[in-house]
């Protein structure tokens, strides 16, 4: 980074013109750092410099990260929805209609983006992070539940399931440490969910275990790797730097 | 007597502005100058400088270019645009009205 060469050549001036002054080699380290200035002062004037177009590039590459994960959770999903019903003979074409798999797309893509809107946002607020993000996300999802009723349709219980599946998501990030017991809550609570939610609207049978249970294990799936993904570029894409 | 560093702060681009209008220096070298002018007045935490510098950088009030030193030491010298030269003449005015002014009050204040 350029900025890193600059500050270096400094200190190394400094350093030079310490030893020149007769400093002795402890001395040094006080010296430079009474000329120059706390390191922690330094960064966080350079970070206002740069403010904007650090905004800038996390949006872009969120907004990037966002939508290469939905697209992988929405296709991984659909091909584990069609897989299923083929190999079971249940190509129904009511499976693939235009509404359901709008629902389809709603429930996964807003599960996917809603959880990175929880990680995101709380890491942006400094007090009461974690109050301050789910109250933002609960108004994004009123937000986006008005703009699907007015443009496209009326997503019914598909975006609250999303934001429920968020939230566990979020959940299973905050209460566990090792990435196996976040998977294994993911897995068991986004499918359970599921799950229930077809019983409820079907009645619990045969059907529901074998065709829905996977579905959702998927939606899981997709949901545990845009955690992991969260917890590994995250850090790179909130401190992102142009300079 | 020592200049309060929060008014030095407030006076750190045109201090910049005026030194790179002589000629074009790198970040020590106008530490250094500015040191040298003031007869040791000016203190401020060197550190500071090139935030200020890569501000007036962004808005376009000077140009850097990467120079390696004899001594193989890298070094970023930054020199006034065109716009940078405008800059520090408006800067210059602006201070000498401020100060100016504030000089009138205080003569007035003591008469």
């Amino acid at each position: 980074m350029e900025v890193e060469r600059e500050l270096r050549t400094h200190l190394e001036d400094l350093v030079e013109e310490a030893g020149k002054a007769g400093c002795h080699a402890k001395d040094i380290e006080n010296y430079v750092q009474c000329r120059f200035g706390s390191p922690q002062n330094v960064a966080a004037t350079f970070s206002g410099v740069y403010r904007r177009e650090r905004l800038l590039l996390a949006t872009i590459s969120t907004a990037t990260l966002g939508l290469v994960m939905s697209l992988v959770g929405a296709c991984f999903v659909g091909v584990t929805q069609w897989s299923l019903l083929a190999a079971f003979g249940r190509l129904d074409p009511r499976a693939f209609s235009r509404s359901h798999l709008l629902m389809e797309l709603i429930l996964t893509v807003g599960t996917i983006l809603g959880f990175l809107a929880f990680y995101l946002l709380e890491h942006s607020f400094v007090r009461r992070p974690v109050a301050k993000a789910i109250l933002s996300v609960i108004a994004l999802f009123l937000i986006t539940d008005l703009v699907l009723r007015i443009w496209v349709v009326a997503p019914g219980g598909a975006l609250i399931g999303a934001f429920f599946c968020a939230v566990l998501v979020r959940a299973a990030e905050g209460c566990f440490r090792s990435r196996m017991w976040k998977l294994t809550f993911t897995v068991i609570g986004i499918t359970g969910f599921g799950v229930a939610v077809a019983c409820l609207g079907r009645g619990a049978s045969a059907d529901t275990w074998t065709l829905v249970g996977p579905v959702w294990m998927s939606v899981a799936a997709s949901c545990a790797l845009v955690a992991w993904c969260s917890e590994r570029y995250g850090p790179v894409l909130l401190t992102s730097s142009p300079a | 007597m020592n200049v309060n560093r929060e008014l030095l702060k407030g006076s750190i681009s045109l201090l910049i502005l005026r030194l790179l209008k002589k000629r074009e220096m790198y970040g020590y070298e106008i530490i250094q100058e500015a040191h040298r002018l003031s007869r040791n007045t000016f203190e401020f935490n060197e550190g500071t400088l090139y935030p200020a510098l890569h501000q007036l950088e962004l808005k376009g009030f000077l140009k850097a270019e990467w120079r390696t030193a004899e001594n193989g030491r890298e070094r970023k010298y930054y020199s006034l645009t065109a716009r940078g030269i405008k800059q520090a003449d408006q800067a210059h005015a602006e201070w000498k009205l401020f100060t100016g002014t504030i000089d009138t009050i205080l003569a007035s204040e003591s008469a």
